[in-house]
C-alpha cells in the first residue's frame, strides 16, 4: 500500500494524488482549467492510484476515444499522437512512445477507469491536489474542439469510425459535455488576453510542460524554517505552478525547479546554521524558471505539500546521527542522537528475542550498520534505512525484553531508551560504548573473542566519548585505518563526504604497499564498498588484478523488448544499460577486456548475447536485469545460474555475496535454473543477475535513483573481481594439494578468509 | 409413475447435490463426490514469486486441453490467488504427439505480459505445470500466434519442451 511516502524525483502532485484517503473518495471533484467535471461516476482507488471514468475526462480535455467492448482495447486519439490501451494492460500504447499507466485500466460499474496520471502524462498536461477543496486540479490548453467518446460494438466496421463531433451526438453525451467546455473554453480566452506576454515555448523541451501561454508565476517568498518539529522550507508563490524537485549527491543537495517563474525575493543565498541544512541558493536559472536548491550536509528523505495554492513546504526527515549504547550496570542506556522528536514504535519480539523500534519520518545518517556484540545482555544491533522514510534498529538480546518495561526519555537532541539488566553486574559495554555514528563501524565487537575488539573505521568527532584507548593500542593492521587522534583531529567539522575521502585516502595509503588487491577483510570491504560516494571506477581501480580477463557484460531486453515496467515511466531496458554501462567502467579501471552486447537501447537476440560470450571466449559472462512478479510484492536480489559451465555456480555465487550488501537488498539466494535461455546457450561461466523488483512500491522507486544503480553495478563489479579471486584461490589450493605441503602458507592463506 | 423411477429420480438428486457440493468446495485441496475428476490448475501466489495449485472438480469428459486452458484462463476463483496470464489471451490451438502437449496462444501472451524472470516463470509454468498434470502429458511446447518462439519476454527458453517445474510451486501447495 502506496501512502505519504515520498519518490525520490517524483513531481509533487504524483504525490499528492497518491497520498488521497480512500475515504474520501466520493467528495472528490476533477477540474479542468477552473471548470469542475461532470463525472459519469465517482473516482476510484485501485493500487494507490487515483482513477477516474475515460469517458468523463475525454469531452473536455479534447481528446477521443474509441472504446471496443468486445475486446475492451480503447484507442485514444490526442494532439500528441494516437494512443491504444486495453483493460488489464499497464501500457498506453502509440507510434512514438509507451506512456506507462502504472495500474492497469479497468471496468467499474460499465466504465472503463483509467488512472488519471497516465492521462496527464500522455496529454503532458499538469496535475496538483486541492487537499482544501478535495480536489484534483488538471491545467492544460484549451481544446480546438471537444472531445468524443464511442463504444463501439465488434459488428461495427472500422471504416465507419465516426468523427468527434458525431460521435458526442451518439452517445448522448452532448447534454453533459457542451456547457463546462464552452466555459472552460470564455475562462481560458480570457487569461491568454491578460497574459499576453507569457513565454510559451522555452520551458516547454526541458520539463515537458504544455505549450501554450500562462503567466509567471512569482516567487515571493523562501523561508527555512527548524523548530521541534520537522524541519521545512516554504516557497511563497503569486499563484500555483507546478515543481520538480531531485535530490542530488556530491555534494549531497535538494534542486528545485519552479517552471514558468519568476524570482522577486531579494536575497540569493540563505545561510543556514542547521545539523542537516548548509545554505538554500535561489537563482532564475532560466528565462522562466526559478531554481532553488538547497545544499544539505547529510542526504535526506523529504516530502513536499502544497500547503495552498500560493505555498509549498518542503519537509526534511529528522536524521538519526547514531546510537550509543552504555551499560550503567545491570541496566543498558540506548542513546539515539537525532535532529529532533522522531514518532517511533517499539515493539519486543520473540525468536531470537529482540527489540525492535522503527523511527518514522527519519533518515539513517551514514548506511547504517549490523554488528555481533559481546555483552551479557545483548547479541547483535542491526540499524538500518528500513524503508525509505523509516529507519529501523533492532537490538538482539539474550533474553525476552518486556517493552512495557523500558524507560524512555525523549528530548531535543535524541531518545534515551533504558532497558532494566537481566543478567548480572557487569557486561562488556561500559568502555565500548560507541556503536554507531553515521560513518560506518566504530566498535566491532567480537563475540568468540571478547577481550580484542576490532576497529575497522575512524570515529568522528560527534560520537567519541571515553574510548578505551586501550582498545586502540593494538588494532589489526588490515583493518585500522589510522589511529583515533589522528582521524580524529583531522575530521573535525568536516562534511560526510570530506569525511569519508579522508578515511578512504588513509585506507589506500595502509594498503598502498601491498600487492595486487584487497586485503581487507570482508566486513571491511563491504563498508568499503558501501560508502555513499564512491564511484564505480574507484572500486575498480582498488581492486585491480583483472588484467587479461575478457568478460562479456550483457545489458538485458533493448529497442521493443522493453522489459518490466518500472515506475515513472521507466523500462527495465534503460535500467539494465545504465547498471551495466557503469559495470563496464568499474571492470575496465580494475583492468579487465569488456565486451558489451548492446551500448544504445537497440534490439539484440539472445543468440546473439550468447554467441558474443561464446565467441570470445569470455572468462565471465553476466546478463543484468531487473525483476517482475504478478503478486508485486516480491522484492530482493537474486542470481541464477546453470552447470553449463563449471565455475558458474562460483561465478554466482561471489556476484550475489557482494551484490545485494552494498544494494541493501533482501537476499534471495543464488538459484539454478536450467530453461533460461541466455543460461543455456553460453558455454562459458555464466550468470544472470536480477538486481532487485521494479514492480515493488519501495523497491521499484528506489532503483530509479542513481545511487541504487551505482551500488548495483559496484557491487557486480566486485562480485566478478570477487570471483576470479576466489577462481585463484582454488587453483592455489589444488596446486597445494598435489605438492608437498606447505603448512605455514596454507594457515595463512585461511586466515585471510 | 413406478417406485423405479422414483428411486432413479432420487438417486440423481443426490449426485447432483454431491457434485454441486464438491463445486462449492473446489478452492479446497480436497475434491470429492460422484462422477468427477479433479484437475489441477496452477495461478500465481498473492504474496510471493511462486505457483499455487488450485484443485477443481469437473466431469470426466470436461478433463481434455481445451476446457482446463480455459478454466486456466479465466483465472483463480479465490482472491487469494493472482492469474498469471496475460488477460486477452487465446488458445488458438493443440495437438498432441506421444507425451509432448504442443499449445498455440494468442499474441497478448507476449504482448500483455508485464515482463520480468519471475513474472515470466510464473506465467509459463502456470501453464506447463497445470497441463503436465493432465493424463498422458509429460512435456509442454508452447507457440505463439503459430510460431516457434525463443522466449516469451526475453528469459524462459520456449524453443524446447517444458516439463513440470516442482520448485516453482509453493511449499504445502502440492501433495
Amino acid at each position: 500500500m502506496v501512502r505519504r511516502r515520498i519518490r525520490w524525483g517524483i513531481l509533487m502532485a504524483a504525490f499528492l494524488v497518491f497520498s488521497l484517503s480512500t475515504a474520501a473518495l466520493a467528495s472528490i471533484s476533477v477540474v479542468y482549467n477552473d471548470t469542475a467535471l461532470r463525472l459519469v461516476a465517482p473516482p476510484a482507488i485501485v493500487e494507490g492510484r487515483v482513477m477516474v471514468p475515460l469517458e468523463s475526462l475525454a469531452e473536455p480535455l479534447g481528446f477521443s476515444v474509441v472504446l471496443d467492448r468486445q475486446t475492451d482495447v480503447f484507442t485514444i486519439s490526442s494532439p500528441r499522437g494516437e494512443f491504444t490501451g486495453q483493460v488489464g494492460s499497464t501500457k498506453l500504447v502509440g507510434q512514438a512512445r509507451v506512456v506507462a499507466t502504472g495500474t492497469a485500466p479497468q471496468m467499474i460499474d460499465g466504465h472503463m477507469y483509467v488512472p488519471v496520471q497516465a492521462i496527464v502524462n500522455l496529454l503532458g498536461i499538469r496535475l496538483a491536489w486541492d487537499g482544501g477543496a478535495k480536489s484534483l486540479k488538471l491545467r492544460g490548453p484549451v481544446p480546438d474542439q471537444p472531445g468524443s467518446f464511442l463504444i463501439r460494438d465488434a459488428v461495427a466496421p472500422r471504416e465507419d469510425e465516426p468523427t468527434g463531433a458525431q460521435v458526442a451526438d451518439e452517445v448522448g453525451g452532448q447534454e453533459n459535455v457542451s456547457e463546462p467546455v464552452s466555459e472552460s473554453d470564455g475562462d481560458g480566452a480570457e487569461k491568454v488576453q491578460a497574459f499576453p506576454q507569457a513565454p510559451s515555448s522555452t520551458a516547454e523541451g526541458h520539463l515537458g510542460w504544455p505549450d501554450f501561454p500562462m503567466p509567471l508565476s512569482q516567487v515571493e517568498q523562501v523561508s527555512f524554517i527548524r523548530d521541534n518539529a520537522k524541519a521545512r522550507l516554504e516557497i511563497n508563490v503569486d499563484q500555483f505552478s507546478g515543481l520538480s524537485i531531485n535530490l542530488l549527491q556530491s555534494p549531497p543537495r535538494l534542486v528545485i525547479d519552479i517552471p514558468r517563474s519568476q524570482l522577486v525575493v531579494e536575497y540569493e543565498t540563505l545561510e543556514v546554521e542547521d545539523p542537516v541544512v548548509r545554505s538554500v541558493r535561489m537563482s532564475q536559472y532560466q528565462s522562466d524558471m526559478v531554481r532553488v536548491v538547497v545544499d544539505l550536509r547529510w542526504m535526506t528523505g523529504y516530502e513536499v505539500k502544497w500547503e495552498t495554492e500560493q505555498k509549498v513546504v518542503i519537509y526534511l526527515n529528522q536524521l538519526l546521527g547514531g546510537v550509543r549504547l552504555t551499560r550503567m550496570g545491570s541496566a543498558l542506556s540506548l542513546f539515539f542522537e537525532a535532529t529532533g522528536e522522531i514518532p517511533y514504535e517499539l515493539r519486543s519480539l520473540r525468536e531470537p528475542d529482540r527489540l525492535v523500534i522503527d523511527f518514522a519520518g527519519a533518515t539513517l545518517r551514514g548506511e547504517g550498520v549490523e554488528a555481533r556484540i559481546a555483552d551479557e545482555m545483548v547479541e547483535a544491533i542491526r540499524f538500518s534505512q528500513f524503508q525509505r522514510d523509516k529507519v529501523r534498529f533492532v537490538m538482539e538480546t539474550k533474553a525476552a525484553i518486556d517493552a512495557e518495561r523500558l524507560e524512555r526519555k525523549p528530548s531535543a537532541d535524541g531518545l534515551q531508551l533504558l532497558v532494566p539488566g537481566l543478567h548480572g553486574e557487569t557486561g562488556w559495554l561500559e568502555a565500548r560504548e560507541v556503536i554507531y555514528d553515521g560513518t560506518g563501524y566504530l566498535g566491532d565487537y567480537v563475540s568468540d573473542a571478547a577481550d580484542s575488539a576490532r576497529w575497522e573505521a575512524s570515529p568522528s568527532e560527534a560520537f567519541v566519548i571515553d574510548v578505551d584507548s586501550e582498545l586502540l593500542a593494538e588494532p589489526d593492521p588490515a583493518d585500522a585505518v589510522g589511529s583515533e587522534d589522528e582521524v580524529g583531529q583531522e575530521l573535525v567539522g568536516q562534511p560526510a563526504g570530506e569525511l569519508q575521502e579522508a578515511s578512504e585516502e588513509s585506507t589506500e595509503a595502509t594498503n598502498a604497499d601491498e600487492a595486487d588487491g584487497v586485503d581487507l577483510s570482508d566486513e571491511a570491504l563491504m563498508a568499503w564498498l558501501s560508502q555513499p560516494e564512491i564511484s564505480v571506477e574507484a572500486v575498480g581501480e582498488r581492486l585491480k588484478g583483472l588484467d587479461g580477463k575478457t568478460i562479456v557484460i550483457d545489458p538485458g531486453h533493448g529497442g521493443p523488448e522493453v522489459g518490466a515496467a518500472g515506475r515513472e515511466g521507466v523500462w527495465e531496458k534503460d535500467l539494465n544499460l545504465a547498471v551495466a554501462a557503469l559495470v563496464e567502467r568499474g571492470l575496465t579501471a580494475a583492468g579487465a577486456e569488456v565486451y558489451m552486447t548492446r551500448v544504445a537501447d537497440t534490439l539484440v537476440s539472445l543468440a546473439q548475447r550468447s554467441d558474443l560470450a561464446n565467441s570470445k571466449a569470455a572468462d565471465a559472462f553476466i546478463s543484468i536485469h531487473f525483476n517482475a512478479s504478478y503478486s508485486k510484492q516480491a522484492t530482493g536480489t537474486e542470481t541464477l545460474y546453470r552447470d553449463n559451465h563449471g565455475d558458474s555456480a562460483l561465478l554466482g555465487a561471489a556476484i550475489q555475496s557482494r551484490l545485494y550488501p552494498v544494494v541493501g537488498t533482501v537476499n534471495r539466494g543464488i538459484k539454478v535454473r536450467d530453461d533460461l535461455y541466455i543460461l543455456r546457450h553460453s558455454q562459458v561461466p555464466t550468470a544472470l543477475v536480477e538486481v532487485g523488483f521494479l514492480d515493488h512500491p519501495e523497491e521499484g522507486a528506489r532503483f530509479l535513483t542513481g545511487d541504487a544503480q551505482r551500488r548495483a553495478a559496484i557491487g557486480i563489479t566486485a562480485g566478478i573481481h570477487h570471483f576470479f579471486e576466489l577462481l585463484e584461490q582454488v587453483a592455489q589450493l589444488e596446486a597445494e594439494s598435489h605438492a608437498p605441503p606447505e603448512t605455514d602458507q596454507l594457515t595463512e592463506q585461511e586466515a585471510v578468509q | 409413475m413406478n417406485r423405479r423411477t422414483i428411486g432413479f429420480v432420487a438417486l440423481g438428486l443426490i449426485l447432483a447435490v454431491l457434485w454441486f457440493w464438491s463445486g462449492m468446495h473446489s478452492g479446497k485441496s480436497e475434491v470429492t463426490g460422484v462422477n468427477t475428476r479433479a484437475v489441477s490448475l496452477y495461478f500465481g501466489a498473492a504474496t510471493s514469486e511462486l505457483l499455487v495449485r488450485e484443485q477443481r472438480a469437473v466431469s470426466p469428459e470436461e478433463v481434455g486441453v481445451p476446457y482446463v486452458t480455459e478454466l486456466l484462463l479465466a483465472g483463480p476463483t479465490t482472491s487469494e490467488y493472482l492469474s498469471v496470464i496475460p488477460p486477452g489471451t487465446k488458445l488458438l490451438d493443440w495437438n498432441m504427439q506421444n507425451d509432448t502437449l504442443t499449445l498455440d496462444f494468442s499474441g497478448e501472451l507476449a504482448d500483455g505480459h508485464p515482463g520480468g524472470s519471475s513474472a515470466e516463470l510464473q506465467t509459463v509454468f502456470s501453464i506447463v505445470n497445470t497441463m503436465t498434470e493432465l493424463p498422458g502429458v509429460k512435456r509442454v511446447q508452447l507457440l505463439i500466434a503459430g510460431r516457434n518462439v525463443d522466449t516469451l519476454v526475453g528469459h524462459v527458453d520456449l524453443s524446447v519442451p517444458l516439463e513440470f517445474a516442482a520448485e516453482m510451486v509453493e511449499a504445502g501447495t502440492t501433495q
